[in-house]
């Protein structure tokens, strides 16, 4: 061999060195799923604005509602709600269970599954649900799938401007009984601490929130409903004196911070 | 090639089979995880490897079936590898999938050797070894001894190895013994979030968890008899491997990761999640085994036609166990798996080559592998069961050679192989499920005396394969899948003083159907599509000093890796190292300087994608990131080598 073929040969190295870097432009194809930008927006429920009746028996007024929070994750694991849907049984069921009746086991633990998407609020936010118009909140970031659960993690301390006066959930209102009963509204000043959530839910974390079920393929805006006919659901204001409107009656009271950490007070939705 | 550029160890020697990539992501102790064609064989669950006669994959080891360690091997003492892509040869088995390699042992240097080296980071390595005068090269024993505390912390590694063998002759036939020992200990630094890094988070060379490490021990007997003359030839080899591996990993911190159970058993989890994910992996193993053939001439339509009968057998008794362990206490929080295994691979295979007409050589055979399995389950969700299961494949293998020119070939292969699963996955009288494979390739080779070229394409469908996956973290059983590249490769020798090799593969991994969250089209991540190596060698004699010869070395090797698929549609960093090797050698004293990763790249040696937690108590980011492993910066070493 002459230096003349080595000269093609040296070539040859040089090409098959720059050929890789080459080649890393896209040739097409790529794996299953894409990244995704979720935007984030509270909401809360419209009949939150008005009077509305406990599970308690309580007519209730809200003036002030505000919880703090620290982010949001959503799930392609069904709700437990999900799981307690009644079977919907089969014509050959139907005809079988004629004869022999059908015994339905417990549904099973809720199982979050995977992780599809989440937002960092970056520390403990307040959220305002009587603001004028829905919160914008950080973006978020997901990958694409089905999305059907998600979890909303109360923060584990009060938010530095303090607009929850070192709580992480204030409901503010009067409430009449229902029936007419009692004398005069019971005015409210309901507290919620972290240590008082924790005694319901691990971390903060209210797991199992339903999503509703939602084939993610690209960007959107996860919407976040808050509920605080739920928060109160279970509040018993008889309990409490009555209060005046300028003082109302501050109390920590179990059946606030259970409702507060209610997954049902809590919806989720995707939008494109 | 082999002796060109700087090797660390047998495992990196790898990188000059054309389209295999390494990647040393356990810690520079533990097996590499090796790319091929298109495959991510992981530890070498898609490469059979033999050393000496021995295979060195594990069967069911429980960091990964195939598991290959090839550590036990200093570089000097590999004189030959030879690589076999995909599964056309009846000689192929289990993990044949991507192909196999087969390393032969030699040191060729007569008399004594002894060098000592130092470099960067605090690397030492001794080396020693002797070659009897007037013996074949295949007769030599070699010592090594090396140790460095690492690029950054967690990196430390220590390893000793000792490797002999011996041929000599007994009547007619011959005897090859082969014995060595080995063992190492070493720290791994694990993975980091690439958006820590990106960010300075976290310094590229840090570790999230500075407890990870393993250790490693092999020892191995062969001793081939063989037997050959002009018509026919026979050989028989049993060996011996005694084996163990600990490795301690810490993928994903405390995450609480999804599990399936009962509510007890989810909730043990999840508590055994928040002290930690550090997983402590141990596997024992003793490999018993023979190989065994007979060719004969069998002329049929030419006197070169021959015919090959062979067996295969190896019996592994193993013993692993799978435990979570406490970030901070290093304490057993969840005891995973605990079993022992017998498994068990015996094989029979006819090999025919016939010349039908001029020019044409067509060779093929069948195979047959029946593989048994007894597992007991002494630990984990299956504690107290003890099962069996049994399997058996059928290979059929066929291979065209037509000489175009006298120095030029077309080539056709067809071929089936497999890989056996994991032991532990079976159930009670299943009949073990193979991963089946059939392999393609058309292609040219050129042969001269000075150069030797080849072109192929070649496309291998799976049945269904193995990818890592982003929630489990570990490798999931997926759809199957097709993989569709061309290869090229240029070996030449244009001066006594000079050789140079070439190869470039480019290589199509993707789903062929619709199952699991994958969609048929969709490509497979992690192996990377592109893989280039050259190396360079240049030995000129300088002159004469001291009235010796003075002879220089210089050689060069390059890998380029580029378009890595990953997960959700991403493409991970290309890579481009250089290895370069300067020695000057006056007869008996040589004096050399290694430098690994010349230019200084910064790259990444691995890159995955699945959730972590690494900080406790955080609000933590459960949906998948990129995760790397830091590939080794620019590390000097120099020698100093004598020949006595």
């Amino acid at each position: 061999m002459s230096f003349h073929h080595l000269r093609y040969l040296a070539l040859l190295v040089v090409l098959a060195s720059l050929a890789p870097t080459a080649c890393s432009a896209d040739s097409g194809g790529s794996t299953a799923g894409k990244r995704i930008t979720l935007q984030t927006r509270m909401t809360t429920e419209a009949k939150a604005r008005s009077t509305f009746t406990t599970g308690f028996g309580w007519d209730v007024t809200l003036t002030k509602a505000i919880v703090a929070a620290s982010g949001l994750y959503y799930f392609d694991g069904p709700p437990p709600t999900a799981l307690l849907a009644p079977h919907k049984p089969s014509l050959r069921e139907r005809i079988g269970s004629f004869f022999i009746g059908t015994a339905y086991a417990h549904p099973g633990h809720y199982q979050a599954g995977t992780a599809l998407g989440q937002v960092d609020f970056g520390g403990s936010t307040a959220l305002d649900l009587f603001a004028s118009k829905p919160r914008e909140l950080p973006d978020g970031e997901g990958v694409t799938g089905t999305y059907r659960s998600a979890r909303f993690v109360l923060a584990s301390k009060a938010p530095k401007d303090d607009t929850v006066a070192g709580h992480i959930a204030i409901a503010e209102g009067s409430a009449v009984e229902h029936d007419g009963s009692s004398r005069d509204p019971i005015h409210f000043r309901l507290l919620a601490d972290y240590d008082d959530v924790s005694m319901n839910v691990n971390g903060g974390s209210v797991d199992g929130c339903v999503l509703d079920e939602a084939s993610v393929e690209a960007d959107g805006t996860i919407t976040v409903e808050v509920r605080p006919t739920i928060w109160l659901n279970l509040v018993d204001f008889s309990k409490l004196e009555p209060g005046t409107e300028d003082a109302p009656t501050e109390a920590h009271d179990p059946g606030f911070s259970q409702g507060v950490t209610a997954l049902s007070a809590y919806h989720f939705s995707y939008a494109d | 090639m082999l002796s060109a550029a700087p090797h660390r160890t047998a495992g990196d020697l790898l990188l000059t089979v054309p389209g295999m990539a390494l990647s040393q992501h356990g810690g520079e102790g533990g097996a590499a995880q090796i790319f091929f064609r298109g495959f991510d064989a992981v530890h070498g669950q898609d490469l059979e490897i033999w050393a000496a006669g021995a295979p060195v994959n594990d069967v069911s080891n429980v960091h990964g079936q195939g598991y290959a360690d090839l550590n036990f091997l200093p570089p000097e003492v590999v004189k030959r590898i030879r690589s076999a892509p995909g599964t056309y040869d009846p000689r192929q088995g289990d993990f044949s999938v991507a192909g196999s390699v087969w390393l032969e042992l030699g040191y060729d240097q007569p008399g004594f050797t002894a060098s000592a080296g130092a470099g960067q980071f605090g690397a030492r390595r001794y080396f020693l070894a002797y070659h009897p005068e007037g013996w074949s090269e295949a007769t030599f024993a070699a010592f090594e001894l090396y140790s460095t505390d690492g690029f950054g912390p967690s990196r430390a590694l220590r390893r000793t190895s000792l490797v002999s063998q011996a041929e000599l002759p007994i009547a007619s036939a011959s005897l090859r013994v082969m014995a060595s020992t080995y063992a190492a200990s070493f720290a791994s630094a694990g993975v980091l979030r690439l958006s820590d890094i990106e960010s300075g988070k976290i310094d590229r060379f840090g570790s999230y968890d500075e407890h990870q490490g393993g250790d490693a021990a092999r020892s191995q007997l062969v001793a081939e008899l063989s037997h050959g003359d002009g018509d026919s030839r026979w050989s028989l080899a049993p060996y011996v491997v005694l084996r163990s591996m600990r490795l301690r990993e810490d993928f994903t911190g405390y995450l609480v990761q999804p599990f399936t159970g009962t509510a007890a058993e989810v909730a043990a989890a999840n508590r055994a999640a928040e002290q930690g994910n550090s997983e402590q992996q141990i596997n024992d193993a003793t490999t018993f085994g023979v190989t065994g053939s007979y060719r004969r001439a069998l002329p049929v339509f030419s006197r070169a036609d021959s015919l090959e009968a062979g067996v295969f057998g190896r019996l592994d008794r193993i013993g692993q166990s799978q435990k979570k362990l406490s970030i901070d206490t290093s304490q057993v929080t969840l005891d995973e798996l605990d079993s022992k295994i017998i498994a068990s691979d015996v094989a029979g295979y006819v090999d025919l080559a016939l010349h039908p007409i001029h020019r044409l050589v067509v060779r093929g055979g069948l195979r047959i592998d029946g593989l048994a399995y007894v597992t007991q389950d002494n630990g984990g969700q299956g504690q107290g069961q003890r099962r069996s299961a049994q399997g058996a494949h059928l290979g059929k293998k066929a291979t065209a050679d037509y000489g175009i020119l006298p120095a030029l070939h077309a080539v056709a292969s067809y071929g089936d192989g497999f890989r056996s699963p994991q032991a532990r996955s079976l159930q009670e009288g299943e009949s073990a499920p193979f991963t089946t494979v059939q392999s393609f390739e058309l292609g040219l080779r050129l042969l001269t005396e000075r150069v030797r070229a080849t072109a192929s394409v070649f496309r291998t469908l799976l049945s269904d394969d193995l990818a890592f996956n982003q929630v489990t973290a570990r490798n999931e059983r997926t759809p199957p899948t097709r993989r569709t590249g061309v290869s090229a490769e240029i070996s030449a020798a244009p001066r006594r003083w000079f050789n140079v090799s070439a190869s470039l593969t480019y290589t199509r991994a993707e789903f062929t159907n619709t199952d699991g969250g994958y969609t048929a089209g969709d490509l497979l991540p992690y192996a990377p599509q592109v893989v280039g190596r050259t190396d360079l060698a240049l030995t000129p004699t300088l002159g004469r000093l001291l009235n010796r010869p003075l002879t220089a070395h210089i050689g060069i090797g390059q890998t380029a890796i580029a378009r890595r698929p990953l997960p959700f549609g991403e493409m991970g960093h290309n890579a481009f190292l250089v290895d370069a090797l300067v020695s000057a050698r006056l007869k008996e004293v040589e004096l050399s300087v290694s430098v690994f990763n010349l230019l200084n790249a910064a790259w990444y040696d691995g890159e995955y994608t699945f959730a972590s937690n690494f900080e406790r108590g955080s609000l933590p980011s459960l949906v998948p990131q990129r995760h790397v492993t830091v590939g080794a910066p620019r590390t000097v070493i120099g020698s100093l080598s004598l020949y006595l």
